[in-house]
């Protein structure tokens, strides 16, 4: 290899901000470079633009390593400048002095130096020095020894690291490939067990992997199988704090894109669109994990092409790129709410500008950093992510992280399926995060796992976050009380988190706030109606809000949703505002409607027989509904349900009913019903009752949730059963759902007031018990008159009077168990079952079949009649009862 | 604790550069005085040859105006011819000293064979005539006076004869016991001639001369072939001295071929005494062919040895640079490996030198990293003189003792090796802990001598 070499003086100071020379003291045998960034190309403070080998060069001799020789494949001994070469042997490289005479000029035969036979008198494979080039001077690339084989090479190198007289740094460029590919690996990797036997800090062997991280490097050392000694450095190095002997290599910071910026546009004549946008664009072009060198192929392009660098170039390169002008404090200062967040930062500031001045004033034993991990607990969209981003800019801009980048990591981008994998994903993905934030959203997720590989996420974490204490800061967002659980997890992770901030749910002006400026910023005006239904669509989102309510994210959806259905309604017409018929149907449930006429809601009950004490129940919550909308006021909570009354009364149909109503009426956003009963509800196994009732719970919000026989609940209490603590549960979750849950406990009147008596919370919610009394006998005949009906058939001459005393007698004979409307249902079928059997003895009606008809149509359909007979015996009364 | 590893450097790069250095085998021989010098020593030769043979000449002639008026005019045509032969192989070889060829040398054998064959013939038309004359000793038997005068004077002519060739001409080296047998036939016809019967004595004393007159032909002939093969004998050999003297310095080729400025090949040095030895045997065959006693045969074969002599300098000059070239890719290898150290392990080069010294040996370089660890390279060649080059990693290890650890790093330095380029073997381990000595650089050039033939 024998690339363009001239090597950059050595200046003071780091050339390159993202190249640790802290490496390069660390006092270990190796120094191991790694990271995305080692073959990239690097802007230093001169504004040249410099390849791996160059900037390192210029580090080692910074670092006072006299002797800088660079091994490759190809290369097993190169130097990139003339004073390494000549420190190295003691002779240059011979040269022919003239055609036709030998090399070295102190060999001489009876012929003088003269050539006589054809003997390395080649001009290709001898000659490589003789470049005119190269001999031209000091300032040419320095003359290779190549061919310098692999065995000679690994002595040539041991001995130079060996060696006392001089610092000397051994540089492996390419290290995969040497590794991989070497002739010599035996010798390597004697010499590199022997090296590091032998370091004592004077030299040092650095080798560059193309791996993201150190734990690739280890995999790849260890895939090699015959470098067991540099795989055992490479992993101690990560089990050691601060990681002496190796340097990640990352994407190029700020400070580095904006010398990309100038090189480019004093070499290239690159524009800059707004010298006011500079620093934001840098800001966006050093968030990105993109490399100078691709950086530097789009500034070229784009001075090329006679573009300026503005915001809609980065736009053209970074979607959705922030070139908010303003700095992170601006920016976060702007944001709506969030005060304790900003009095957090605040605080930090000062702390930071106090700990400067102490230093200035000459106390150097100054306060450690401050820590920078930090929680962020608060529902989705409550702009964690957006702060999460601010952070890294004011942790950068207060010189507490190099880079300021965010890395977003799920919580699946950490945990692995498969063991030991896991702790290389963290890895992983704190190498990218390395000198910026680490944003782990809901990162509860990583506790949250019963059995998969959390724990060991959380572990790996921890340490990184001690190793890389100073390079990394990590904020782990998520619900307040799920991050609560995620804290207490392990006990490392409360003391490193030192700082919990709250995110609030946005108030619902502070959310229309957020989806009119979304909105208006994409260009559509609303029109004055249109904002006041959006007003009442927010205030009742936020209203029925649950666990998953996205805040802004919402917001963001509702406002696209909008411009959506404007855009394609008023087409070119842009200047049209956004009028009520652009919001999405979806979202119109929140409009409340006017309460509807209860006797339109409660028409349905007329089809059923009795209920009415129930008709009259819900006509009143109707009317005061209407009433309350009448005087402009916010509707109510929907009211919990007690219905008592016996089997086969209607308690389950009106149920159904009521979602219906309550949905019509506003009152749920839903109106399901979900039907329940003590198997559901309560487990059989400590610790199992109160999540099926949460689950139950979570399946019926926004609509109702059906507890028939509720009673049986209660009934376990005094004997130990978990039924107790399934209405505690109940009785918790309905306090804390008001609003979005409407809960029917339906059972017999008198078990039902045990019911209420089990816990005293219950009897306060359930407020509008509502009897279903038994049916009367000649509600009970209508009923199956009307089920007959139903079913095709008719009830013939004295049927009815026979099922009247058929029932009667049923309800005598057992008034507990008799099923009123289900013992009617179970009459009809015995009655179907024996009027069939009549008709097999007798022979079966003649139906209107194509043969027997005019072939002109169907016939209407007669109704069969059913016969007393094919009613049971009153007297016998039956099996049917129950 | 510590490792031994040795690792093979490849050998085609060995051979490359040998092929390089083959060119040195051509010996330099148009060094820029080396035809002068060779003729002027030459010349020299020539001069003192031919002088002698003249001054025999002279002396002959002398003798041959001494004879009866029968005899001399046959004697004086010989010399004369005989002086002429002489004369023209003279001025030949002078005027192609040092540069004589092969195929002017087979002209001039073919003009010597000529006119040898001529002289023949003269001397044949004067037997005939001879022979008229000896008609005439019918009639002398007749006239006693006058036949014992003819023979007194035959008798005389052959004495003078035979003294010539027992005082001047080395006739025992061509025809050994001839002149004794031609002179106890002169005995005989002056014991025919004492008992009067000169007819007798006539007959043979005149056999015997013209026996003698050719012997003595032969003789001049076959010494003056000598002289020639003497003299290119000795320019052959002088010139090799001379070519081993022009190369005892070189200059180095490099990679492409062609000579290195500021470098030179030290043969002397280089061949560690090959090419010394070489000039001694030169020499040694120099003084032969430059013995007057040494026959023509032996002549020929030093003449011809010539050209293995300067095949032998060739190859000498060859090895003497190839030795120098490898030295220097051992540090060469040294140079290469330090670096890949240096690259691959980060050690630097602290020490290097040769063994004692001296660059014809091994090479070590030593390393040390910043932690303390010690790597001696030892450089060699395998075998002397061939390519394989190895070079042992001995390393000094404090900081593991960990045999999987050392493994680990040896097997990087040859994977380093062979990344940059150097085809090696993987290392192989040697046993044993390596010698803590080798450490210690510095004592080679304790131990250096001097070296020869330089200050």
């Amino acid at each position: 290899m024998t690339g363009p070499a001239t090597p950059p003086a050595p200046g003071p100071g780091p050339a390159v901000e993202r190249f640790p020379a802290a490496a390069l003291r660390g006092g270990e045998p190796f120094a191991v470079l790694y990271g995305p960034g080692v073959d990239d190309v690097f802007v230093d403070g001169g504004h040249q633009v410099c390849t791996l080998e160059e900037t390192l060069w210029r580090l080692l001799r910074a670092e006072g390593y006299e002797r800088i020789v660079f091994s490759s494949l190809s290369d097993p001994v190169y130097f990139r400048d003339d004073a390494s070469r000549d420190r190295s042997r003691r002779a240059a490289a011979p040269r022919r002095a003239a055609p036709r005479t030998m090399r070295h000029p102190q060999l001489r035969g009876p012929l003088g130096g003269m050539l006589v036979s054809g003997l390395g008198a080649g001009g290709g494979t001898g000659e490589r020095g003789a470049d005119p080039a190269g001999a031209a001077g000091a300032t040419g690339p320095a003359p290779s020894a190549a061919g310098v084989s692999d065995p000679f090479g690994v002595m040539t190198l041991a001995g130079y690291l060996r060696g006392r007289g001089q610092r000397t740094a051994v540089v492996f460029p390419y290290a995969e490939e040497v590794l991989r590919h070497h002739n010599a690996a035996r010798q390597l990797a004697h010499a590199m067990a022997d090296w590091s036997q032998q370091s004592d800090g004077h030299n040092l062997w650095v080798l560059v992997f193309r791996r993201p991280t150190l734990e690739a490097v280890a995999g790849f050392v260890a895939g090699q199988g015959g470098f067991p000694l540099l795989e055992t450095f490479v992993r101690q190095q990560m089990e050691t704090p601060g990681r002496p002997g190796t340097a990640r290599i990352g994407f190029p910071q700020a400070a580095e894109v904006e010398r990309l910026i100038h090189a480019t546009r004093l070499r290239d004549g690159l524009r800059i669109g707004d010298w006011r946008e500079l620093a934001p664009i840098v800001r966006v072009m050093a968030g990105q994990p993109w490399k100078a060198r691709t950086w530097r192929t789009e500034l070229v392009r784009l001075a090329r092409q006679g573009g300026a660098l503005d915001a809609d170039a980065v736009r053209g390169w970074v979607e959705g790129a922030d070139t908010d002008p303003r700095p992170a404090w601006e920016r976060l200062d702007a944001l709506p709410g969030l005060d304790a967040v900003k009095r957090h930062f605040e605080r930090l500031r000062a702390q930071v500008e106090a700990a400067a001045a102490l230093r200035e004033a000459g106390h150097t034993a100054a306060a450690e950093p401050p820590a920078l991990h930090l929680v962020f607990a608060g529902n989705p969209g409550t702009g964690k992510t957006t702060v999460a981003r601010l952070v890294g800019e004011v942790y950068r801009d207060l010189g507490l992280l190099g880079r300021g980048h965010v890395v977003e990591a799920k919580v699946r981008d950490l945990v692995a399926g498969y063991v030991g994998q896991t702790a290389a994903l963290i890895d992983e993905t704190v190498e990218r995060a390395l000198d910026g934030v680490l944003f782990i959203d809901e990162a509860y997720g990583l506790s949250d796992q019963r059995d998969g590989f959390g724990g060991e996420a959380i572990q790996t974490l921890i340490s990184r976050m001690e190793n890389d204490r100073g390079r990394l800061a990590v904020v782990a967002a998520g619900y307040p009380d799920k991050m609560e659980e995620f804290l207490e997890a392990n006990p490392g992770l409360r003391s490193r988190f030192p700082t919990v901030l709250d995110f609030t749910d946005y108030p619902p002006d502070t959310l229309l706030a957020i989806l009119l400026g979304r909105l208006t910023r994409r260009g559509p005006r609303p029109s004055p109606e249109a904002e006041e239904e959006l007003a009442r669509i927010v205030a009742g989102m936020y209203r029925t809000r649950d666990a998953t309510f996205g805040n802004a994210r919402e917001m963001r959806t509702l406002a696209d949703e909008v411009y959506a259905l404007w855009a394609a309604r008023v087409r070119r017409h842009v200047d049209r505002p956004v009028v009520p018929g652009d919001i999405p149907e979806a979202y119109r449930t929140h409009l409340a409607p006017p309460a509807p006429d209860p006797d339109g809601l409660l028409a349905e009950l007329d089809r059923y027989v009795g209920l009415g004490p129930v008709r009259g129940h819900l006509t009143q919550l109707a009317n005061r509904l209407r009433l309350r909308q009448a005087r402009g006021g916010e509707g109510f909570a929907a009211p919990h349900l007690l219905f008592t009354g016996p089997p086969g009364t209607g308690k389950t149909t009106v149920a159904r009913l009521v979602g219906r109503m309550f949905r019509d009426l506003g009152l749920l956003r839903k109106g399901h019903v979900l039907e329940v009963t003590r198997a559901e509800l309560v487990g059989v196994h400590i610790g199992e009752t109160a999540p099926k009732v949460q689950k139950a719970v979570q399946d019926a919000l926004d609509g109702v949730l059906f507890i028939d026989e509720a009673y049986s609940l209660a009934r376990d209490s005094s004997y130990g059963g978990y039924g107790a603590e399934a209405i505690d549960t109940l009785t918790r979750e309905m306090e804390h759902w008001r609003g979005r849950l409407v809960v029917i406990a339906a059972g017999y009147p008198r078990e039902m007031a045990e019911f209420l008596d089990a816990n005293s919370g219950l009897k306060s919610r359930f407020t509008e018990p509502i009897p279903f009394p038994p049916y009367s006998t000649a509600d009970l005949v209508e009923i199956l008159r009307r089920s007959a009906a139903a079913e095709g058939y008719a009830l013939g001459a004295g049927v009815a009077d026979r099922a009247a005393r058929w029932l009667e007698r049923g309800r005598a004979a057992d008034p507990a168990g008799f099923g009123n409307a289900r013992t009617v249902r179970g009459l009809l079928e015995v009655m179907e079952g024996r009027m069939a059997a009549r008709f097999a003895q007798h022979g079966w009606p003649q139906g209107p079949g194509p043969d027997s008809g005019t072939g002109s149509g169907p016939a209407p359909v007669v109704p069969l009649e059913f016969e007393p007979a094919d009613v049971p015996d009153p007297a016998a009364g039956g099996p049917l009862t129950g | 604790m510590s490792g031994r590893k040795r690792i093979q450097v490849d050998e085609s790069e060995w051979y490359r550069l040998q092929r390089n250095a083959q060119k040195l085998k051509e010996v330099q021989r148009n060094l820029p005085r080396l035809i002068d010098d060779v003729r002027k020593q030459t010349r020299a030769d020539i001069d003192r040859t031919f002088g002698r043979v003249e001054e025999r000449q002279r002396r002959h002639e002398e003798v041959v105006r001494g004879l009866s008026e029968q005899t001399r005019q046959l004697e004086a045509d010989t010399s004369r011819r005989l002086r002429e032969q002489a004369r023209e192989l003279h001025r030949t070889l002078d005027e192609t000293a040092g540069r004589i060829q092969e195929d002017s040398r087979r002209q001039l054998a073919a003009h010597q064979e000529a006119v040898r064959r001529e002289i023949a013939a003269e001397r044949a038309e004067r037997r005939a005539e001879t022979a008229r004359l000896s008609a005439e000793i019918d009639v002398m038997k007749q006239d006693r006076a006058r036949a014992e005068e003819t023979v007194r004077t035959w008798l005389s002519d052959s004495r003078a004869m035979a003294g010539l060739i027992e005082r001047s001409l080395p006739h025992e080296r061509y025809a050994p016991g001839e002149l004794d047998r031609l002179t106890r036939r002169l005995s005989t016809a002056e014991q025919n001639a004492s008992h009067g019967r000169f007819d007798a004595a006539l007959a043979v004393v005149q056999e015997t001369y013209h026996s003698l007159s050719e012997l003595r032909l032969d003789i001049e002939q076959r010494e003056l072939e000598r002289s020639w093969a003497q003299t290119a004998a000795v320019e052959a050999l002088v010139r090799i001295g001379k070519l081993i003297e022009g190369n005892r310095e070189r200059p180095v080729l490099g990679a492409d071929g062609r000579s290195l400025p500021g470098y030179t090949l030290d043969v002397t040095y280089w061949s560690a005494g090959e090419l010394d030895e070489l000039g001694q045997e030169t020499e040694r065959a120099l003084a032969r062919a430059r013995d007057d006693g040494t026959d023509t045969g032996e002549l020929h074969a030093l003449r011809e040895r010539a050209p293995g002599l300067e095949g032998a300098l060739g190859e000498t000059v060859e090895r003497a640079g190839m030795r120098q070239l490898a030295s220097q890719i051992r540090v060469n290898l040294a140079d290469a490996v330090a670096q890949t150290l240096s690259d691959y392990a980060f050690y630097d080069l602290v020490d290097s030198e040769y063994q004692d010294a001296d660059p014809r040996g091994a090479y070590y370089a030593k390393l040390r990293h910043d932690n303390g660890n010690e790597i001696v390279l030892d450089i060699s060649q395998a075998v002397q003189d061939e390519g394989e080059c190895v070079i042992r990693v001995h390393s000094y290890d404090h900081d593991v003792t960990a045999e999987a650890d050392l493994t680990a790093r040896a097997r990087a330095i040859g994977q380093g090796l062979a990344a940059e380029g150097h085809q090696v073997s993987e290392p192989v381990s040697e046993k044993g802990d390596p010698d803590p000595l080798l450490r210690d650089i510095e004592r080679h050039r304790a131990r250096q001598q001097p070296r020869p033939g330089t200050a």
